[in-house]
């Protein structure tokens, strides 16, 4: 532990120190700092001028005098790059659960070529642990005008009903792909070809990836493409003998059309499986953009897709239940956005439906919302959900009113009231918390979120505070101490059980 | 524990070497991405034309970026003339990527939004979530970082185009009076 800690220390003073270290090498050949390089190369005749021709004037003698993105060659001369440090520890009362995580993340180029690495044992779950390993790493680079990749990438096909290879990191979720990828852009006509191997993000084992994608456009309002995706995931074997393998292949066909204010997206999929019934997948999208009115419509069908790699578009649109079954469901829904008044302010609604094949398990849910413009320096708006399925009837009113005191001071006050109802009464839920911030580098949020009255259990309260101080595009450092209650969280189709904490967390990230 | 200790060491000694051996810092990478218009953007292409250029990172259902954009709006129009350029960048994947056309037409932008569905930008970047704000100059050194976003702190970011752009408080007044001038003609 005492080794530990030294390391620490070190980590900590080497980071500090590398800014005034590299201050100081810059001095030494007569650099300036970052901040100064614009002020350096524009012109003062130009800048005084303030105006298109002088933005145009500046911005050409720029790219002749100085080793910019303009010359030919001038870019990515020398090795660039651009990343974070951070360290996070966390201990866990519940369970116990007291960790130490770091991270190096770093996005790097070098002439043409561009890639990054991220090292690290970060766990979002404050409950559960990482080895430290090399998480990501990716080159990325020209190749007899093509693109060439190689390490960890991510690639979606279509709308993500064949493969949706992402990742969302606070979610715990990875679908990126390792491996190689080659692209051939051209005009009028695209092609991708990808193989590798898949690693859940737990790395039970590597699933073995290769497709492609041919993209077409014949025109500039049509474009059509085809998918492809086979996988050879491992099956049970006894130990020490080779791991049997399933073969699956997943096809899909796609349609963008464009017509000025329309626009529309259609996608049919078919998945073969071991199994006699195989999976297929349906989605379409029609949407209408007016200058401040905007309108999408969506259907999906979705049955026996694969949910290892699929993440098809829910047609839900509360983050909260945002998740479509990918084995048996059908459905549609709306989302309109009106701005009917010459400011920022705007409303929103939604609703969805969904059923599965044979008519059971109905769900429906319906979104207003109001945004309101930022007059003398207050802005607010209110939203209520309905959702509604078998196994929950939930109603939410949701109001967050923002001030902005002075200069400096900043506050907001969120307050949630929901109605819950699991099949035996309704239970009401609230959630408030209190925002202040000051001057851009330091903000405070205590939160409350209390549920159970209307219950013969006594009502329960997890009360949590959080101090986040900020220096932009230095370091920020994150300090939080409470209880949070577990809770569903979902994002991009996908959704996790995060589970309660009660503790407290330190997050330090560093910018290089 | 002595060899989570000496992994961790050699990481550091590692890190260390990096960071001193590369001879320019803090240059993003460029990168390709379509935008809503339906038109292709390259970072490098932007800023041939700009002496700066503001990058945020955006999702349609993120409240603290719904409060962000009026400020974007207005930079763009008040700095445009001096060389800014202001580009969005959509965070949304499939769950909410065809809500972002309707919305971006209803709020009237005139600045660029762009998708980057499966967060190849972002990852690149390392921005995790959203609204995450870059300043860059011409050659696509970050001049300014901030992660989210609370009302009175557009002014940090302000300050930032305006120490990127090399402006003078009396140009920044008269780009502010062009645009009154302008707003009101129309």
């Amino acid at each position: 532990m005492r080794l530990m800690a030294i390391i620490l220390v070190s980590f900590t003073l080497l980071i500090l120190a590398l800014p005034m270290a590299r201050a100081a090498d810059d001095e030494e050949i007569g650099l300036e700092g970052p901040s100064d390089v614009v002020k350096e190369n524009a012109p003062e005749e130009a800048v005084e001028e303030s105006g298109e021709g002088a933005a145009e004037d500046a911005a050409e003698l720029e790219s002749e005098e100085a080793d910019g993105w303009g010359e030919e060659g001038g870019w990515g001369k020398s090795f660039n790059y651009y990343g974070t440090l951070s360290y996070w520890h966390s201990l866990n009362r519940d369970t116990g659960t007291d960790k130490n995580e770091g991270e190096l993340a770093m996005t790097f180029s070098y002439g043409e070529a561009q890639g990054r690495l991220r090292i690290g044992d970060w766990h979002p779950f404050a409950t559960q642990r990482r080895d430290m390993r090399i998480e990501k790493y990716e080159v990325r680079m020209p190749l007899d005008g093509m693109e060439l990749t190689v390490g960890t990438f991510a690639q979606l096909l279509g709308k993500g009903l064949v493969l949706s290879g992402i990742e969302e990191r606070e979610l715990d979720y990875d679908n990126e792909i390792e491996g190689i990828r080659l692209k051939l852009p051209r005009e009028s006509y695209n092609v991708t070809a990808f193989v590798g191997q898949h690693k859940t993000v737990k790395d039970r084992g590597a699933t073995k990836v290769w497709g492609g994608r041919v993209e077409v456009s014949p025109t500039e309002w049509f474009t059509t493409g085809g998918n492809v995706l086979s996988y050879q995931p491992t099956i049970n074997a006894a130990p020490d003998a080779p791991a049997p393998r399933q073969h699956h292949q997943a096809m899909s066909w796609d349609v963008d059309f464009h017509w000025d204010k329309l626009s529309s997206h259609f996608e049919y999929m078919r998945l073969d499986w071991p199994q006699d019934d195989d999976g297929r997948g349906m989605y379409g999208n029609i949407v209408l953009s007016l200058p401040g009115f905007g309108l999408t419509y969506e259907y999906k069908n979705y049955y026996q897709i694969n949910g290892m790699f699929a993440a098809p578009p829910p047609v839900f649109y509360d983050p909260e239940h945002a998740k479509a079954d990918t084995l048996d469901e059908k459905g549609h829904g709306f989302t309109m956005v009106w701005s009917p008044f010459d400011n920022s302010s705007h409303f929103e609604a939604s609703y969805a439906q969904s059923n599965i094949r044979n008519k059971g398990w109905p769900t429906t849910e319906a979104i207003f919302a109001y945004y309101s413009p930022t007059e003398k320096r207050t802005s607010w708006m209110s939203q209520y959900s309905y959702h509604r399925d078998v196994l929950l009837h939930e109603r939410k009113w949701h109001t967050e009113v923002s001030r902005q005191w002075d200069d400096n001071w900043t506050t907001q006050v969120a307050v949630e009231l929901r109605g819950v109802d699991k099949g035996s009464g309704t239970i009401d839920e609230q959630e408030v918390s209190l925002d202040i911030g000051y001057a851009g580098w330091l903000t405070l949020v205590l939160g409350q979120e209390k549920a159970g009255r209307g219950t013969l259990t006594e009502a329960q309260r997890w009360n949590i505070a959080e101090l986040r101080l900020q220096e932009p595009g230095v370091q920020e450092l994150l300090i939080s101490y409470g209880k949070r209650r577990e809770g569903f969280v979902c994002s991009g189709g996908i959704c996790r059980i995060e589970p309660e904490f009660d503790g407290w967390k330190l997050a330090y990230v560093r910018y290089f | 524990m002595k060899r989570i200790a000496f992994f961790t060491a050699v990481f550091m000694l590692l890190l260390a070497g990096v960071l001193y051996v590369a001879s320019a810092a803090e240059r993003v990478p460029n990168f390709k991405l379509e935008g809503v218009d339906g038109k292709t953007y390259e970072l490098k292409e932007v800023a041939k034309d700009a002496k700066a250029i503001l990058i945020d990172f955006w999702e349609v259902n993120c409240k603290p970026c719904k409060k962000l954009m009026p400020h974007l709006q207005t930079y763009c129009e008040v700095y445009g003339p001096a060389g800014l350029k202001v580009l969005v960048i959509s965070r949304d994947t499939t769950i909410t990527i065809s809500k972002v056309k309707p919305f971006v037409a209803s709020e009237k932008w005139t600045f660029p939004v762009l998708y980057d569905p499966d967060h190849k930008v972002s990852q690149a970047l390392n921005v995790k979530f959203a609204p995450v704000t870059f300043v860059l100059n011409n050659k696509g050194e970050i001049q300014y970082q901030h992660s989210g976003f609370k009302p009175g702190q557009e002014k940090e970011l302000e300050d930032a185009i305006v120490k990127a752009l090399g402006l003078s408080e009396k140009e920044v007044k008269e780009l502010y009076a062009k645009h009154a001038a302008k707003s009101e003609g129309e």
